[in-house]
């Protein structure tokens, strides 16, 4: 059990809306083990970012979670808001999609970099403006020392997000979770941002978290992949096995390998046919089965468990022998 | 029936009870124009300052005038100036914002000026100047609350009538060769009427707070005209002897305001209901 | 500082067109000033010596110009009722009106910014509920009977304070203070309502964006949140609306200086009217409007210094 940093069971989240409270997340269990990296995958709406969030309670207030997130043997879903404020930041960080609006415009990022300091680590503001300057440098801001009292309007894209890297960082956390952390910057930055995490990663020996629709990044950054379908993990494994033989049939369209795919679309960019279902009508059975292009009449009677796939990982799917011949 | 009303009620509960105290208001001014308990000024000097009884529901001035006769036509005064200066000001306002975003260039450019200009002038400073110009009464005040009702309006329907030129039905109309003059009244006056509407019930609610004021000060409506902002005043004088006096006008102007600042806010939240969400 | 350079030129600007339509349309107004001074049984050739006296007999455009020049340089005429510099008549009433204004802002400050950052960090639960019913109220109420409240209940009913006038400040900042606390307080209710309105949907719409929930993402506790990272970026659209409060502010003070009968600027304009005291008119207006646009330039200036962004500009 505790070689795992984190470990999740049963997560459900739901919204309170006008017409009742609506599945965001349903029944999700992994781990994340001990200096290894896991990707969670799937389009937008998926519940991927929401898992995120849960994760480090962020949810908002109209949201309700039930099951449990067990960081290092204890449930964070117990704690006290108090108690929770101490994990945030401390042994968790995270890492926000838009650099641009992520940083507090009013501030210098040198405060910003330092407030997580000063708060857990109990620094003095001119000690931990000091460490914001060297973890300025340890992400790669040149002449770091300078530009702590710079604002975030001064910084381009791919520096504010290695700004946002260095305050997850501040306090060394257990772990880093980062939403779609490349997605808002332009190619050659997403490539230098992935480099940073990569190193960092390596060099820190701390667990990660990274959301993303990119399956490139994933690869790149994870050990261990989940990928999740309307609130649920359809497929989840290690890298290795997910990429080189994908048994659930989503997870082959989001390789846009799909037999259909190549013979209708030809050389077009590969798009899954159909709409991912609204969380307000989930239809019975497998989610997907609307979408599917081996579903059978079976697929809509009960909602399919996780099962064994080709290799090591689980899919829940009945017909995977079919998806992977 | 009931259960719609309910349900709307439930929603927006602003339009709902704007609405009552409204028609409450227009119910106390129309009426007053066939009866009222006794005639509004006739004194009676054995039945000076009275405390509220059964003949006298609001009690009687210093000069024995029944209040709730006063409070009726009062009632009638607010409504009559605030309405008629604020469609003053808004017909002007509403043309002059229609034009400028008609014909743009330098004409939009010295309304945009003096509609700044005239910021600067707060309302009561405005109808100083204007009743040292023209003296006081109903006409000067009515002026001054349109006046400074004018770029209130101005700017709203200019800057909404500018949205509503670059729509693609405004670029079919010109198409077929009508002028900007047919344009602005056929299709640009109508999407934007809902918002001069909404501006209107507030800015009415402002009038009634500014007529008061005046009159309070003496440089709006004179005697024997019926002003609750000269109750008030009067009231002030008399107010340790009889406190109850200086209660009901002030009253019936919060409820009048209230009225129709949640009239407004209601209006605006059923025409967009996605503004509500977000609130 | 190119943009304060172009802020100083508009306000200039302005402030030409507003002295001259204020002295242009006060100098139409039918009326001798002589004859209202002397009175109808002033000999003709006496009422003539005034006029040149008052410069009425040179060309309207001189008569601006030398009106301009002198009010640049402090010099506002002469009132033609009291017989004293329009200055002289000005300067113990701006030490009235200015501390009104300024308490009536403090108190409008502390009133109505926790209030509407209250009613947006509890959004749709009972404190917000209940500020947005006292912020209908209070835009309701119009001051002037809100200060015939007070009167009612503190003066006359409680007897803490006087009912009006005041003592000056020879009496004691303390006296002079406890006379204007009631008016300030009328004066700043409406003003509280709509700063407390700005300020919630003002957090409101900051607390939806992202820094926020990185702050919250660092450890901070909601409110170490609401203080540290919402409330100043908050503040910019309340500072603004802050600003255009100015110009209600001088105008409510007409009014509610006349319900505490207080001798400030308010009162002195007011009773020039009912005196048809041109002069004392023409340049307390003009002053007012001068007061509210220097303020309103001093509040565009002060953005610059909340909001980092916009000093690049």
């Amino acid at each position: 059990m505790m070689q795992n940093t984190l470990s999740v069971q049963n997560l459900s989240v739901s919204l309170r809306t006008d017409s009742g409270y609506v599945p965001i997340v349903r029944d999700l269990s992994f781990d994340v083990r001990k200096g290894a990296a896991l990707g969670i995958v799937g389009e937008s709406g998926c519940g991927k970012s929401m898992t995120a969030l849960a994760v480090m309670r962020l949810l908002p207030d109209s949201a309700q979670t039930s099951g449990s997130i067990m960081l290092e043997g204890n449930d964070l879903l117990q704690l006290s808001e108090g108690a929770m404020c101490a994990v945030r930041g401390a042994r968790i960080g995270m890492v926000f999609q838009e650099p641009m609006t992520a940083l507090n415009p009013a501030h210098t990022v040198g405060k910003q970099i330092a407030e997580g300091l000063r708060l857990h680590k109990g620094l003095s503001s001119r000690a931990a403006i000091e460490e914001a300057g060297n973890l300025m440098d340890l992400v790669g801001i040149p002449n770091a020392g300078a530009r702590l009292s710079d604002f975030p309007h001064q910084f381009s894209g791919g520096q504010r997000q290695r700004v946002v890297i260095a305050m997850a960082l501040a306090c060394k956390p257990d772990l880093l979770v980062a939403d779609e952390p490349t997605t808002a910057l332009d190619v050659t930055v997403q490539l230098q941002i992935l480099e940073l995490l990569e190193k960092l990663i390596a060099d820190m020996g701390m667990s990660l978290i990274v959301i993303s629709h990119d399956l490139g990044v994933i690869g790149r950054l994870c050990d261990d992949v989940m990928v999740m379908y309307a609130g649920q993990a359809v497929e989840k494994g290690t890298v290795a096995d997910v990429f080189d033989a994908p048994s659930h049939p989503y997870t082959r369209g989001l390789f846009g390998a799909l037999p259909e795919a190549q013979e209708d679309i030809g050389a077009r960019l590969y798009t899954i046919p159909g709409v991912v279902p609204s969380p307000f009508a989930l239809p019975h059975g497998c989610k997907f089965a609307d979408r599917c292009g081996y579903v059978v009449p079976a697929c809509r009677d009960a909602e399919p468990p996780l099962s064994p796939g080709k290799l090591g990982q689980l899919a829940r799917c009945i017909k995977v022998p079919e998806v992977v011949a | 029936m009931t259960l719609a009303a309910l349900t709307i009620a439930r929603r927006n509960p602003s339009l709902v009870i704007g609405f009552l105290l409204v028609i409450t208001v227009m119910a106390m001014a129309i009426g007053s124009l066939f009866w009222t308990p006794y005639p509004p000024n006739q004194m009676a000097m054995t039945l000076r300052l009275q405390a509220p009884t059964a003949a006298h529901w609001m009690g009687t001035d210093p000069f024995g005038r029944d209040v709730l006769s006063q409070i009726m036509v009062g009632a009638q005064n607010a409504l009559f100036v605030a309405v008629l200066a604020v469609m003053i000001g808004a017909t002007l306002g509403g043309a002059l914002g229609l034009a400028a975003a008609a014909l743009r260039g330098w004409v939009e450019e010295i309304f945009m000026r003096v509609c700044d200009f005239a910021y600067a002038f707060p309302a009561v400073l405005m109808a100083i100047v204007i009743s040292a110009l023209l003296g006081v009464g109903a006409t000067p005040t009515i002026l001054a609350i349109a006046i400074f009702t004018i770029p209130v309006f101005g700017r709203l329907a200019r800057g909404a009538a500018i949205e509503v030129w670059s729509k693609a039905f405004v670029a079919a109309a010109r198409t077929n060769g009508r002028g900007a003059l047919h344009i602005s009244l056929r299709h640009i006056l109508p999407n934007i009427g809902g918002l001069l509407i909404v501006q209107a019930t507030t800015q009415i609610a402002l009038a009634i707070i500014v007529e008061a004021g005046l009159s309070y000060l003496g440089i709006g409506l004179q005697p024997p005209a019926i002003s609750w902002g000269k109750m008030l005043a009067q009231a002030q004088t008399n107010m340790s002897l009889s406190p109850t006096l200086a209660i009901f006008p002030g009253l019936m102007i919060a409820l009048a305001v209230l009225g129709f600042n949640l009239l407004g806010d209601g209006v605006r939240d059923a025409l967009d209901p996605r503004l509500r969400r977000l609130r | 500082m190119l943009f304060i350079v172009r802020r100083l030129a508009a306000l200039i600007v302005t402030l030409f067109i507003t002295a001259s339509v204020a002295f242009f349309l006060l100098e139409v107004i039918p009326g001798d000033p002589a004859l209202d001074m002397l009175g109808t049984e002033a000999r003709e050739d006496t009422l003539a010596a005034l006029r040149t006296q008052l410069g009425l007999d040179t060309p309207l455009w001189l008569r601006f110009f030398h009106w301009l020049a002198g009010f640049v340089t402090g010099d506002l005429g002469m009132s033609f009722r009291y017989r004293v510099p329009v200055t002289e008549l000005i300067w113990d009433p701006l030490f009235v009106t200015i501390p009104l204004g300024l308490l009536a802002i403090a108190i409008t400050i502390v009133i109505s910014l926790p209030l509407g950052a209250l009613a947006a960090r509890y959004r749709g639960k009972a404190p917000d509920v209940i500020v947005t019913l006292l912020t209908q109220l209070g835009l309701a109420i119009p001051n002037f009977w809100f200060a015939v409240l007070l009167i009612l209940v503190f003066s006359i009913g409680l007897g803490w304070f006087a009912s009006g006038g005041f003592p000056g400040w020879e009496a004691g900042p303390f006296d002079a203070f406890k006379a204007l606390l009631l008016p300030a307080i009328s004066l700043a209710l409406p003003q509280a309502a709509i700063i407390a309105r700005v300020t919630r949907s003002s957090v409101l719409e900051v607390l939806d964006q992202d820094f926020v929930r990185t702050a919250r993402a660092k450890g901070l506790t909601r409110s170490s949140t609401l203080w540290k990272h919402v409330l100043r970026n908050a503040m910019v659209p309340v500072v603004t609306v802050m600003g255009t409060q100015f110009t209600f502010l001088l105008a409510g003070s007409i009014i509610v200086e006349n319900v505490f009968y207080l001798p400030g600027l308010g009162r002195l304009i007011f009773q020039a009217i009912t005196q048809r005291d041109l002069v004392v008119i023409k340049n307390v207006v003009v002053l007012i409007a001068a007061l509210i646009m220097i303020i309103n330039f001093l509040v565009d200036i002060s953005y610059a210094i909340i909001n980092p962004r916009l000093r690049q500009r």
